[in-house]
């Protein structure tokens, strides 16, 4: 008797948890078709530009029916969105995370911006600009009737302020590098100013909407040491209140100078609640169920799922951050530049994308640009995997089989899934070589210490370009006095290239530099570039105006309305 | 009485700063530091340079330590070495928020596991006993977290019940919607704990029940069954009250997981965001105050045994 009651009591509570187990796969069923029109959707041909900005030919994915002609706009209201980490550090002459960047876009300006749709420079603090023909003179002619959120005009003084800020060497910013090419900056009038450069430095136009975001020395000095705290910029929107590890509250700029399609000034919303949430499942839960009314950076295993669902908007997935192997060249083994392309070709790309990341991402057969990018398109080496060609290179370098090389730790960091499976798979891909190859997953901090000081000999590790200038990625990388050349490449052939082709300004000439450069690092390679990541931010239907870019900014917000 | 508190709160605040010379020490040993954390992979040996040395970074260790000790003694506990907040502010904000969540949690799992135990125990080997040490099984081996992600799945996305984020309101100043955020979290580090409650005391109550004192009450006449768990169920508290010294501890220490995928902002997720980022300063302080209330709490639990207990004293009769 006992036993059977026992059994039975065993059987309920497994009926029970599997009725659990099923009522939690249930999805979000779709209670209506949207009605809002999808964000923009770009139609242009690409070009590349005299300013030499890359323009997308996707087009961000949409699952709507569009509409004939534009709706009328909806002021108000306040936009949810949920975001992955809190923000340390709000000075956009300091910081570097992603975060902080993200959050500095809505309330300060540079002095231009991009199109959202076409990535193209536009007018913004500056209204237009000359360059002299030997590139070492830039003139920008300021916008007038702007004012700071504090109600002082902007003037041009401003400008002198945040790019002497930035280069200051006490602040010790990581931004300098950016800046670094400018001799001096020259106040001529109240809304003329002029950087008068050492060198020509094709790249700093393209980076100016990320940097120099342009402060007020009034509004800095009242606030030292309280800088990374509190902002005041000439953007779209003012900060109310950081609830830290929360919430930080946004609000509309009353006396914001762009106006929009309604003859109003912008914004079209009344503030943004930014929810901080860093759980991924708990953050796609708020989402989905209505206490978020957007999220950035969709987690990869969500795409395909909200993809599929019609109540659902996704915008993306153009990114310019990639993947791959960054070997250390300074130490053996993978100081024989005929080991790491036996890497390179040992490992499929393809497979890695489309098994490994769940088809997620997209491999990258030549140099980290995408194909709609102006320095995209280069050389396409490593389409497809060649094991035996890797053979033959490992042998060629005295290891015939594999034999006498060291066992291989590959390095990840633990918050980044997709490294991990990275290394995961080269070390299995090795393993046919006949190396002894395992991954070691490592906190970030840790990895960070290791990757600083050169205890490492290849990482599977990720970047992610802040302005999408090649420059920015290979200088910093691979010049041998690059600011961030942690593999220790010293190639001066490699060197003259990119020198070349940060100093002059045509990009058709600066796109051909870049292949060359691309040949010599595909030879070399001191990283193997394996996958790009794709982008993806989804919105509730009602969410109108919002435009993907490439660089993850979220600046369109100022012209996004809700619907409803 | 006033003896032994004195004494127990002298060694206390000996313990308390033990560990936060611990936390210092550890920070200082493993690889990397605030500053790397900060900048990142865009580091430059200047930027970090400027910003150890405007952080205070580049002095001696020791001197690092004493000083903050210093301060610390006077009721200064610094500000955070990442975001500058002053210690205090922070812990003024946290503090409550993971002990609402370590009482709410306690207060479910006495709730539940209690009664439960008592019913299981007196009806012992009937079918709820049964059917109560299995689902207690299922308790002890299903992880906090794994519950909160369940929940979330199906209470907030599947059925639409309750929030699984957004901002939490002050427990004063909207209690509905303070309650409604913290539920679900109070669950998933609850109905674990209920499993905990529920086995002690069951197992305590039957050793109570089957004990000599118990059955000379029943042969003298004591058949009100009531009478007779108020009677027993005092004395088979005491070892529920040792475990709910244990259990609240560990609920404060351990509330880390699920204050990060409910996003609440506890002392949990400070503390653990302070050691990813090598936040010394903010980590002393964290665990100072956990250490202090882990030390109120065992205190204020031993002053408990003496009203449960009248066969315990503190002066050098009975040791706890």
């Amino acid at each position: 008797m006992r036993a059977t009651v026992t059994l039975l009591s065993a059987l309920l509570v497994m009926a029970m948890l599997l009725a659990g187990c099923g009522a939690a796969t249930e999805v979000v069923a779709p209670t209506q078709a949207p009605t809002s029109p999808p964000p923009e959707a770009p139609t242009a041909e690409p070009t590349a530009l005299a300013t030499g900005v890359p323009v997308p030919t996707e087009v961000p994915t949409v699952a709507l029916e569009p509409t004939q002609s534009a709706p009328v706009i909806k002021r108000g209201g306040v936009l949810k969105i949920g975001f992955e980490a809190d923000a340390t550090d709000l000075d956009p002459a300091t910081s570097s995370a992603a975060a902080d960047t993200n959050i500095q876009d809505l309330v300060y300006e540079g002095l231009v911006k991009w199109n959202p749709e076409t990535m193209e420079l536009e007018p913004l603090l500056a209204k237009s600009w000359e360059i002299s023909p030997d590139g070492l003179t830039y003139t920008f002619h300021l916008q007038e009737g702007v004012k700071w959120q504090n109600g002082d005009p902007f003037v041009a003084e401003d400008v002198k302020f945040s790019v002497d800020r930035i280069l200051d060497p006490n602040l010790g910013s990581t931004r300098a590098s950016v800046l670094s090419s400018i001799q001096s900056v020259e106040v001529v009038d109240e809304l003329t100013v002029v950087f008068a450069l050492k060198e020509p430095y094709a790249p700093l136009l393209s980076s100016a909407p990320w940097t120099p975001k342009i402060q007020q020395r009034k509004f800095v000095e009242e606030n030292a040491g309280k800088t990374p705290r509190v902002m005041m910029g000439t953007g779209p929107f003012m900060l109310k209140e950081w609830v830290p590890d929360q919430v930080i509250h946004l609000v509309k700029n009353p006396n914001y100078w762009r106006s929009g399609a309604d003859g109003e000034p912008l914004p079209y919303l009344d503030g943004l609640d930014l929810l901080i949430s860093p759980d991924e499942t708990a953050r796609v839960a708020d989402f989905l169920s209505g206490v978020s009314d957007m999220i950035l950076s969709v987690p990869n295993k969500d795409v395909a799922t909200l993809l599929e669902n019609p109540s659902v908007v996704m915008a993306g997935p153009e990114s310019m951050w990639y993947s791959g192997l960054f070997f250390n060249v300074s130490a053996p083994p993978f100081d024989n530049k005929l080991v790491r392309q036996a890497v390179s070709w040992a490992i499929d790309r393809k497979e890695i994308a489309e098994v490994g990341i769940f088809g997620q991402v997209d491999p990258i057969a030549g140099g980290p640009f995408p194909d709609w990018h102006w320095a995209g398109g280069g050389p396409q080496v490593y389409d497809h995997r060649d094991l035996e060609k890797a053979k033959v290179l490992l042998a060629d370098a005295g290891y015939p089989g594999g034999s006498g090389f060291p066992e291989v730790t590959i390095l990840a960091g633990a918050p980044y899934q997709d490294e991990i499976t990275i290394a995961e798979m080269t070390a299995a891909y090795l393993q046919e070589l006949g190396i002894s190859a395992k991954a070691e997953p490592q906190e970030w901090g840790t990895l960070l210490d290791n990757l600083m000081n050169k205890r490492y000999t290849v990482i599977a590790l990720g970047w992610a370009s802040a302005v999408g200038d090649p420059d920015e990625v290979y200088q910093s990388q691979f010049h041998s006095a690059g600011a961030f050349n942690v593999s220790g490449l010293n190639d001066p052939e490699l060197d003259k290239v990119l020198d070349q082709a940060r100093s002059v300004s045509d990009v058709a000439e600066r796109s051909r530099l870049y292949h060359e450069a691309e040949k010599i690092l595909l030879d070399d390679v001191p990283q193997a570039f394996v996958i790009l990541h794709r982008e993806y931010q989804a919105l509730q239907p009602f969410v109108t105006g919002f435009v993907h870019m490439p660089t993850a900014n979220i600046t369109t917000l100022a012209e996004t309305w809700l619907d409803k | 009485m006033q003896r032994y508190l004195a004494r127990r709160l002298a060694v206390s605040v000996v313990v308390i700063f033990g560990v936060t010379l611990i936390a210092f020490a550890s920070i200082q040993f493993i690889p990397a530091d605030v500053v790397d954390i900060m900048l990142g992979l865009k580091s430059t040996p200047k930027a970090a340079a400027a910003l150890r040395h405007s952080l205070g970074l580049d002095q001696p260790v020791v001197t690092q330590y004493l000083s903050w000790l210093w301060e610390a003694l006077h009721g200064d506990l610094g500000r955070s070495l990442r975001s500058d907040e002053p210690i205090l502010n922070v812990l003024r904000q946290r503090l409550p928020v993971t002990v609402e969540l370590a009482l709410l949690s306690t207060l479910l799992a006495g709730a539940i596991g209690i009664p439960a135990g008592i019913v299981a125990a007196v009806r012992r080997y009937g079918a709820a006993d049964q059917a109560a040490t299995i689902i207690s099984m299922l308790g002890l081996s299903i992880p906090d977290f794994w519950l909160a992600t369940l929940l979330i799945l199906v209470v907030s996305v599947a059925w639409k019940l309750l929030p699984p984020g957004g901002v939490l309101p002050g427990l004063l100043a909207d209690p509905v919607g303070n309650l409604k955020r913290m539920a679900m979290p109070a669950l998933s580090m609850g109905l674990p704990a209920a499993a905990v409650y529920f086995r002690i005391t069951r197992s305590s109550m039957l050793e109570v029940i089957c004990s000599d004192y118990m059955r000379t009450a029943y042969a003298k006449g004591l058949r009100e069954r009531r009478a007779i768990l108020g009677h027993a169920l005092k004395n088979a508290l005491i070892p529920v009250v040792t475990m709910s010294s244990l259990e609240i501890s560990y609920m404060l220490g351990g509330s880390f997981i699920i204050e990060t995928i409910f996003a609440l902002p506890g002392l949990g997720r400070a503390t653990l965001e302070a050691i990813y980022e090598r936040d010394f300063i903010m980590l002393q302080g964290c665990l100072l105050i956990y250490a202090l209330t882990v030390v109120l709490i065992s205190i204020g639990l031993d002053v408990a045994y003496a009203w449960l207990d009248p066969r315990i004293r503190f002066d050098g009769g009975g040791e706890s």
